[in-house]
């Protein structure tokens, strides 16, 4: 990649990560918002196990990681499309 | 009146599914209630030769005509697009527990059935079960939001009962049926004999000989002429299952049962023509049965063998019984190989298969001989098996392994038969 594209692509994921921070505040409040409280979480190489609470009621879920990357990956394939400068 | 209400969940296209729920070039923008824009994709066993069977495909594969147990050129002489993969075993066990997992925290009170299938059962009307079939979707929602794999629920007044009604709810909008018991005897009559869950050849005798097209033609069979003809156990589970009757208990610790047996079979990659390269295979499986035994705690006297010919056409499946028990394949392989010799027609061979079954509880006593060390067979024995839990199975084989016909490096990498991935 030419050093322009390195840059650009540096200043894409500061961007990102601003606008990730963001997100983060904005699905913590939502969380709130719908009386969602993560009671704990355990991870393991896995999965992580949620304990939550939902309008009182006490529940528990898991979700494997290999699925959530799955998706990351998704997301972070069209990012790698976007600031992909050939050389 | 409470009573119970049971039901069977049953994932779609389990490995499929593993596969397009992990695959980011598939993964996303699936949507829960739509499998149609799900890639055409199949699971099988050999994707770079273009061999092996379909093991699971999609919806969307399914719908071109492809079915498991098929052919991988036969399917994709049906859709040249065709995504094949390899499958990953250890992958779909993971997912599979963690599902199962999931629906006792559901239902507390479940059983599981299959590596994607699951009975439960729950009380109802009480304050926790309100709605059978809201609780039932609250699941099918969970396990999608978890995991991404879809799944059907049928429920109904019993096991047999949900395990039909789970059929019939790949046909409803939502995944899930319910049967309440005034309808079941009403939905059963109409389904052809083909459909009967749990029959299997019996279904084709009860259209041969006794002329039934339908559940509704088999309950109009008195127990008595069933039985007459079935056997007491088996006419009188005809003449249940045709009313929509099943006793039998949700057992949550069917897994932890100890096994009536133990088997392993292995498919060659070619045909084996020589009784030396059968004999090396014979001993191989022989070996993994009877540490799975010693795991076990058992200990087994009927002894069989499994072969299947070129061509998977014919072959034969013979045992014997031993006058004591035992654990150890220096004792068992001779009896093996005079099955074998007995019994091989010297056609080639192409599938080898060796059990172990007729087991007791392993005690201390040792039944010792007067022509082998047995103390030092068993120490033996120990010693291996603890090699192999703590640094693999290749760590410690017997040199036969290493002969051409030795399959034990290719098998170490599989899981039921498939990659582990």
């Amino acid at each position: 990649m030419r050093p322009l594209g390195q840059l650009r692509r540096y200043l894409m994921l500061r961007l990102l990560h601003e606008n990730i921070m963001q997100l983060g505040k904005y699905t913590a409040q939502e969380l709130d918002e719908n009386h969602i409280e993560i009671l704990h979480i355990d991870q393991t190489a896995k999965d992580f196990r949620i304990q939550y609470r939902v309008n009182n009621k006490e529940s528990q879920a898991i979700f494997m990681r290999v699925m959530l990357y799955s998706d990351i990956k998704a997301i972070l394939q069209t990012l790698d499309e976007t600031v992909e400068i050939p050389s | 009146m409470i009573q119970l209400v049971y039901g069977l969940v049953d994932m779609q296209s389990f490995y499929a599914s593993c596969e397009v729920a992990t695959r980011s070039e598939f993964s996303r923008g699936r949507l829960q209630h739509d499998d149609t824009i799900d890639p055409s994709l199949v699971v099988a066993g050999d994707p770079e030769h273009r061999r092996g069977i379909i093991l699971a495909a999609t919806p969307v594969a399914k719908a071109k005509g492809i079915t498991t147990a098929m052919t991988l050129g036969e399917a994709l002489r049906l859709d040249r697009g065709l995504i094949v993969v390899k499958p990953r075993m250890e992958l779909y066990l993971d997912i599979s527990v963690r599902i199962q997992q999931t629906i006792q925290q559901h239902f507390p009170l479940h059983e599981q059935f299959s590596v994607d299938e699951a009975f439960f059962a729950f009380s109802y009307p009480t304050g926790l079960f309100r709605d059978p079939i809201i609780v039932s979707q609250a699941l099918k929602d969970a396990i999608w939001d978890q995991y991404r794999i879809r799944c059907r629920i049928g429920l109904g007044p019993n096991k047999w009962v949900a395990k039909m009604a789970n059929k019939a709810a790949k046909k409803a909008a939502n995944g899930v049926i319910w049967w309440r018991e005034e309808q079941v005897q009403q939905e059963l009559d109409g389904i052809p004999i083909s459909g009967m869950w749990g029959v299997k050849r019996r279904g084709e005798i009860l259209t041969r000989v006794f002329g039934c097209k339908t559940i509704g033609d088999v309950a109009n069979i008195s127990g008595a002429r069933l039985k007459q003809y079935f056997g007491n156990a088996w006419g009188e589970i005809l003449y249940r299952w045709s009313h929509g009757i099943d006793l039998s208990p949700i057992d949550p610790y069917s897994y932890e049962a100890p096994n009536k047996g133990y088997s392993h079979k292995t498919t060659l990659a070619r045909d084996f023509e020589e009784r030396s390269e059968v004999a090396v295979v014979l001993l191989e499986l022989l070996d993994e049965v009877c540490e799975r035994v010693r795991h076990s705690g058992q200990k087994g006297r009927r002894i069989s063998v499994g072969i299947t010919y070129a061509g998977f056409d014919g072959g034969f499946h013979k045992a014997k019984t031993l006058g004591e028990y035992t654990d150890d394949a220096k004792l068992l392989y001779p009896v093996c190989l005079s099955l074998f010799d007995c019994f091989w027609n010297g056609e080639p061979v192409r599938a080898i298969a060796v059990g172990l079954n007729d087991l007791i509880a392993r005690t201390e006593m040792i039944q010792l001989s007067l022509f082998e060390d047995t103390i030092k067979q068993n120490r033996l024995n120990q010693v291996i098996d603890h090699l192999h839990a703590r640094f693999g199975e290749m760590s410690l084989y017997r040199a036969s392994s290493l002969l051409p016909a030795g399959q034990r490096e290719t098998r170490s990498g599989k899981i039921g038969g498939h990659t582990m991935g």
